[in-house]
């Protein structure tokens, strides 16, 4: 299972503060984020929304050091457990993968097609400090912890040989694999199909009330950020217009912006859930 | 013949060597109205879209439009029938030519008109798609993703089909573009009598923009009706699944309310 967060609970796991970042472009210097400011404490999930080119997924790249050195610039500060990640140059290189983890977009092009899923868990086992016999544990550990079935003969699959939604349960495992304190999930059910989509959020939901682990989420979609977390920030061009409550972002946004994009949003209405007797189809077609 | 559906499709059966993607469907499109064909990934959805557009030859069964069967008919006699079924793209990205400008892209289906005709009608197309006529000497490239989708639609509309086919012709799109894309096929099928078939996994907009509604899983249809009735009150379990897993935040109460998804596998793995 996966070991609760060994952390000082005063301290925030994630704390940005007036985060800007540049980005060299062929056509000049863009500021894709201008000054963001957001805090994630233990046990608690906060979740960027905006459409594409707001700044949501430069931003998370941004706080993970993973845009490409030569063509961003970072000020402000990126606080992962009270350490600065701008000013210690070494430090995101320690924390990633340990303290803090990316569960990526698509699963089905993030892992190597020509490795077994055994050797790219391994792979993350061992960069946790597990070796040998420990690692096949722990990595069968994993697996059952992200809830798949006869983990060990998942260990000896390839990429193809699983479904999507098994597969994000597999980047989610080795996502876990060091501990981390941080979730960084970008867009992490997008790919996905609506029903997988829930079993993995309802997921990630589990995870964080077992282990306390806090995480980042950036999405595009209302519904999934509404489900998954405490606090919302609204980003377009680069800033946050409205930050709150999950609740009441949703139910009582205060924004020209927020209730643009909520009222965007094409509504299911109520339903009725009742299982009722399997009658007659309306239509032909089905035997 | 006014009160004949415009799309009759029997029977419908597709297969890809010993894979059937789709089996035995069954459904009709009344003319001027929408159908959404609902459901995930391999369910075969995209499949009877390819079917419809004649993009592949079905196994088996009927594809009646405005009264012939155009399920499989020869290249030669489907032909002069192609310009009636017009198909809108899921990737505004993918499937516009990057060489050719807007106007070419939506003058293309009009190769047997004269120059001047096909720059007039291309111009009247762009505008009822809400684009500048400054955009018909731009590329796809110079275009965000709905003006893309824009034109997507121009270019369909341009041989004045009877039924457009849409496969998750808005999926790819932000909600506040794909509200106004939606908005748009509204108003063309108001003004122009156009029926839809619509295709996507997305039940909230489908409830937008259909009338009728064929929920399918695995090639085959699980249940159809009314789109309101259906997405209000289904019938099927994996219908219920579908709604369950479809998060409507306008009906979440309280903070991270797991209950929301908590039963879901359960049910879905039903």
């Amino acid at each position: 299972m996966v070991a609760p967060i060994p952390h000082d609970e005063k301290v925030p796991i994630l704390e940005v503060t007036d985060f800007q970042v540049e980005l060299i472009t062929a056509t000049g210097v863009v500021r894709a984020v201008d000054g963001v400011d957001l805090v994630i404490r233990r046990g608690e999930t906060v979740t960027i929304i905006g459409e594409s080119g707001s700044g949501k997924s430069t931003t998370a790249m941004g706080v993970l050091q993973l845009l490409p050195a030569d063509l961003a610039v970072y000020s402000g500060s990126v606080k992962v457990g009270g350490v600065d990640l701008l000013t210690d140059r070494g430090a995101a290189d320690r924390i990633r993968g340990r303290m803090v983890s990316l569960i990526p977009q698509d699963p089905m092009t993030a892992l190597s097609p020509v490795h077994t899923i055994g050797r790219q868990l391994g792979e993350a086992v061992k960069l946790a400090g597990y070796d040998g016999e420990a690692a096949q544990q722990r990595s069968l550990e994993l697996l059952e912890g992200v809830h798949i079935r006869q983990p060990a003969e998942q260990l000896r699959k390839y990429p193809h040989q699983l479904s999507g939604g098994m597969l994000q349960r597999v980047l989610i495992a080795i996502a876990l694999a060091g501990h981390p304190v941080l979730l960084v999930a970008d867009e992490p059910t997008s790919a996905l199909d609506v029903t997988v989509q829930a079993g993995i959020l309802d997921l990630l939901l589990e995870l964080q009330e077992r282990t306390g682990v806090g995480i980042l989420m950036i999405t595009h979609d209302l519904g999934v950020a509404r489900l998954v977390s405490d606090r919302i920030h609204v980003m377009k061009d680069g800033r946050f217009v409205e930050t709150g409550n999950a609740e009441a972002v949703v139910a009582r946004p205060q924004q020209d912006y927020t209730q643009r994009l909520l009222a965007a949003v094409p509504e299911l209405g109520p339903w009725d859930d009742r299982p009722r007797p399997e009658t007659a189809l309306t239509g032909g077609g089905t035997r | 013949m006014t009160t004949a559906p415009l799309l009759s499709v029997e029977d419908l059966t597709v297969d890809f060597g010993a894979y059937r993607a789709v089996d035995g469907v069954s459904f009709t499109v009344e003319r001027g109205h929408t159908l959404a064909v609902v459901g995930e990934s391999g369910c075969g959805k995209s499949t009877i879209a390819r079917a419809l557009v004649r993009l592949l030859t079905p196994t088996s069964g009927r594809i009646v439009l405005d009264g012939t069967d155009i399920a499989r008919l020869p290249e030669r006699r489907l032909r002069p029938l192609r310009s009636k079924v017009q198909m809108v793209f899921q990737d505004p990205y993918g499937s516009l030519d990057p060489h050719l400008t807007a106007e070419a892209i939506v003058a293309e289906p009009m190769r047997d008109r004269s120059r001047r005709d096909r720059h007039a009608e291309a111009a009247r197309l762009m505008d009822l798609v809400g684009l500048p006529s400054s955009a018909l000497d731009r590329r796809p490239a110079e275009f965000s993703g709905g003006q893309r989708q824009r034109i997507g639609i121009a270019r369909a509309l341009a041989t004045s089909p009877d039924l457009l086919v849409c496969d998750e012709a808005t999926s790819a799109l932000d909600v506040s573009v794909q509200a106004q894309v939606l908005k748009l096929l509204a108003d063309i099928q108001a003004e122009r009598g156009l029926t839809y078939l619509f295709i996507s996994h997305n039940l909230a907009v489908v409830r937008q923009i259909s009338e009728q509604i064929v929920v399918m899983r695995s090639g085959r249809i699980v249940e159809t009706g009314g789109t309101e009735e259906v997405l209000h009150a289904p019938r099927q379990e994996y219908t219920r699944a579908l709604r369950r897993a479809a998060l409507d935040p306008a009906t979440m109460r309280g903070l991270k309310p797991r209950d929301v998804v908590r039963n879901l596998q359960a049910a879905t793995a039903a």
